[in-house]
């Protein structure tokens, strides 16, 4: 490339920095002047806050944009030359030469004009200068660009001064939780009290009535029948009497402050032993918590009460939803503290009735005392064979049932009254017709067993061996027996019960006992 | 192929005759400039001074340094164009037999002078323009062609204009140039004085170049590199000389009535590759055009009425141009 080629690419190089500086000018004045209208829009509250990152990178953009189209604009080359010669006063010689070099005029020329160009020492910028317009548009866009600077700082200092929650949609989103748990726990509360205390009552009576039972007569099934579906509806009001569980969505959150938790568990789960113990002290902390707001209430101002609950979120967030949901539902502070009293009074009136159904439950464990037996058979897994006829393995029909008999705890009362009252002749063999009472009372009791076993103090390896039998002997029973005495009588493979007896090392004596049980069944049937 | 030695050789035997003729010719260097001009481009000029300012000395030095054939016409009223182009006159040979034989006029010389002009008949003045614009003339149906090169330098006095006739607007615009020679400066005239005060007829002036040098200098000029924005500026002036054109000047609009012809664009082209070669540039410039600009165009604007009654001189239009149009 000799050195007019030289001159003109360095020339259409600076012409087109100065064609995209000139473009990218113009177009970040009109983005720097939206920028800043949009950031004192900002700045007023007609709009949200406007992100330094965002209008940064966006107004570069624009800038960069521009600057590549003026860049990439057609040129001139032949003004372009002639404006150089005209600025270098080089007689013209550039377009000159460019236009021989296009082929127009007399070629002979042309080297010796390059030769004259070879002593030329040119500076491009010198020949394409920005112009005073150009430089005075950029002096714009720089103030423009502080001045939006100035305002996003402005906005952002005002933004750290009155908000301190830096995610907006975050608070929002956890409002609405707070809202909905507060929701809900309003719900519960509109539960009637007076309904339960009415059930706990009815409960308590029919108590009674099974106690007098059991004092006269200790196997009474019918007594104990009826502990069983006390025992059963005294849960099912225990669970009424809790607090309702927060759903799913507010729980995720809380398990990184188990501590604040109400309860544990998810509502799908099956709730865990001691859920009792930790509901009747969640329903206590609520109401201490409340309690608390409610003392308190009477002498904060509005922005220490927030103050107030805002540290209450921490420790007890359901106190602290309900008080800000009945904060932003009642218009003044005594409104607000006549609802939280109301709250109170309910949420005492919940724990008064929580704490008659505990004695209830623990009156109702005390009576069930001599059929605990039957309640850890209940409660054992499954998982041994069943001792049904092949034909009733078969029958569908035959397994519904067995479910059915399993479910009865569920079912109440009145379902254990319809088998007793007449369906004691019906299908033998088939598991559904119920054993009489009375012919019930001839057969060996199960805890009798246990009791023998204990007197005979077998060794521990037969002792496992004697629960293995007792667990097979439970098995054996139909399904949904509740006591030998209300068992269905059914085909009992003796045989098989005799193998297992060969199998184990039972001690003799209770081999007896066992055999006599089974075939006391077996009359039965 | 011409090379830059052959080029820069033209050029200094053209500065030597320059030389040569500011020799005799005492100041009116841009008249002897816009001469040469006229000579490089083979083109007649137009010479307006009064009497005694030297142009019948210049042309004759000129014909003298270039070694051409020069004549002199005196225009006079009753001038015929006979006596310009020539004559067929009857001639008797040596056997006695009498045939018609043209006699040649003094237009066929390299270098016509034809002195004041204007005082001529228009039928003489238009003999003599044919002649300029054909280059060659027609007598007895028969055409004979004048030798290369050829130029005429008609003069005419600006003063004494009774009795004159005026050469008319579309004759002017044959003309390449026209040259106006002012009077010379007291330190000129004492010049004059002392070169030529002797009564003597002035120093010999030696031949510098030849004629066939002067053809190839004028063939080379003619293919002078031009870039095309001159060629736009070129045609900015002419254009804004034009009352209708939207880039004319207020003077132009005011006191023109017609603006110069594409001739003078022309002229303003070839001129300015003239003025670059005698200038030592291998290419024509924007100041190659600005130098012949006035000398191109004086002589093809016609005022309008008031231009005339107001007495508007064409300069001060042309400067207007000048100063308004600029090089894009």
């Amino acid at each position: 490339m000799h050195s007019f080629e030289t001159i003109r690419v360095s020339l259409e190089r600076r012409k087109r920095l100065v064609q995209g500086s000139a473009l990218a000018s113009w177009a970040l004045l009109g983005s720097f002047g939206i920028t800043a209208l949009m950031l004192l829009g900002s700045t007023l509250g007609i709009w949200g806050a406007l992100p330094l990152s965002a209008w940064v990178i966006g107004n570069l953009l624009v800038g960069a944009l521009a600057f590549m189209v003026g860049w990439l604009r057609p040129i001139n080359t032949i003004e372009l030359l002639f404006r150089a010669d005209r600025q270098w006063r080089t007689n013209e010689r550039l377009v000159t030469l460019y236009e021989l070099s296009l082929g127009y005029g007399p070629q002979e020329f042309l080297p010796l004009l390059e030769r004259q160009l070879n002593r030329l020492s040119v500076n491009a910028a010198q020949a394409l200068p920005f112009t005073s317009r150009d430089k005075w548009r950029w002096a714009v866009v720089v103030i423009l660009a502080l001045v939006c600077v100035s305002l996003t700082s402005f906005v952002q200092l005002g933004a750290l001064f009155v908000r301190t929650e830096p995610d907006r949609s975050g608070a929002t989103a956890q409002a609405s939780r707070e809202s909905q748990r507060a929701s809900q726990l309003l719900e519960w509360l509109q539960t009637p009290s007076a309904e339960l205390a009415q059930k706990l009552l009815s409960v308590r009576e029919r108590l009674e009535q099974a106690r007098a039972a059991l004092a006269l007569n200790p196997n009474d099934p019918r007594a104990r029948a009826a502990l069983q579906q006390l025992h059963a509806e005294l849960i099912q009001e225990q669970q009424r009497l809790a607090p309702p569980l927060p759903s799913a969505e507010e729980e995720q959150p809380k398990r990184s402050r188990p501590e604040s938790s109400l309860v544990e568990g998810s509502p799908g789960e099956p709730r865990p032993p001691q859920r009792g113990t930790s509901e009747a002290l969640a329903l206590n902390q609520l109401l201490q918590s409340l309690r608390s707001v409610s003392e308190q209430a009477q002498s904060l101002s509005p922005e220490e009460l927030q103050k107030l609950l805002e540290q209450l979120r921490e420790t007890n967030p359901d106190a602290a939803a309900l008080a800000e949901h009945l904060l932003q539902m009642t218009q003044t502070p005594e409104e607000f503290r006549e609802r939280l009293e109301e709250i109170l009074r309910k949420l005492e009136a919940r724990q008064a009735l929580r704490e008659q159904l505990e004695n209830l439950q623990r009156e109702l464990e005390s009576a069930l005392m001599p059929s605990e037996p039957q309640v850890e058979r209940e409660e054992s897994p499954t998982g041994f064979p069943s001792a049904m006829t092949p034909r009733e393995e078969s029958s569908p029909q035959a397994q519904q049932e067995g479910q059915q008999g399993l479910a009865s705890e569920a079912h109440g009362i009145q379902s254990q009254e319809r088998q007793e009252e007449g369906q004691t002749s019906a299908g033998a063999g088939r598991g559904t017709a119920p054993l009489d009472p009375e012919a019930a009372q001839d057969l060996p009791d199960l805890s009798q067993l246990r009791e023998r076993s204990r007197e005979l103090s077998v060794p521990g390896s037969q002792q496992d061996d004697l629960e293995i039998l007792f667990e097979i002997v439970t098995m054996e029973l139909p399904q949904g027996s509740e006591t030998p005495w209300s068992t269905t009588p059914v085909q009992i493979d003796y045989g098989k019960v005799e193998a297992l007896l060969d199998m184990l090392e039972i001690p003799e004596e209770l081999r007896d006992a066992v055999r006599q049980y089974f075939l006391s069944l077996s009359r039965q049937r | 192929m011409i090379t830059e030695k052959r080029i820069r050789e033209l050029q200094e035997k053209f500065h030597e005759l320059i030389a040569e003729i500011r020799s005799v010719i005492i100041g009116h260097e841009e008249v002897i400039k816009h001469v040469l001009i006229g000579l490089l481009c083979g083109q007649h000029l137009l010479l307006e001074g009064v009497p005694g300012l030297g142009k019948t000395l210049l042309v004759r030095t000129l014909g003298r340094a270039l070694g051409l054939k020069f004549a002199r016409i005196q225009f006079t009223p009753d001038l015929m164009p006979a006596d310009i182009i020539g004559t067929r006159i009857l001639v008797e040979d040596e056997s006695g037999r009498r045939h018609f034989e043209f006699a040649r006029g003094p237009v066929f010389a390299h270098l016509v002078l034809a002195d004041e002009i204007n005082r001529a008949t228009p039928k003489t003045q238009s003999a003599l323009l044919e002649a300029m614009q054909e280059r060659s003339i027609t007598v007895s149906g028969e055409t004979y062609k004048l030798e290369e090169p050829f130029m005429v330098l008609a003069t005419q006095n600006p003063i004494e204009m009774e009795g004159t006739y005026p050469l008319p607007e579309a004759q002017i615009d044959r003309f390449f140039f026209k040259i106006l020679l002012r009077y010379p400066s007291l330190g000129e005239l004492e010049e004059i004085l002392r070169r030529h005060g002797g009564g003597q007829e002035s120093q010999a002036v030696r031949q510098v170049l030849t004629r066939e040098e002067l053809l190839e200098v004028q063939q080379l000029v003619a293919q002078w590199p031009t870039a095309s924005p001159l060629r736009r500026y070129a045609a900015r002036l002419v254009y804004a000389t034009q009352p209708s054109s939207p880039d004319a000047p207020e003077l132009v609009k005011k006191y023109v009535e017609y603006g110069a012809s594409p001739r003078a664009a022309l002229a303003l082209i070839w001129g300015a590759k003239a003025h670059a070669f005698l200038s030592g540039e291998l290419n024509t410039r924007i100041a190659d055009i600005q130098a012949v600009f006035y000398p191109s165009l004086i002589h093809r604007i016609i005022r309008n009425f008031r231009g005339e009654a107001e007495g508007i001189p064409v300069e001060q239009i042309l400067q207007q141009v000048y100063e308004q149009i600029q090089p894009t």
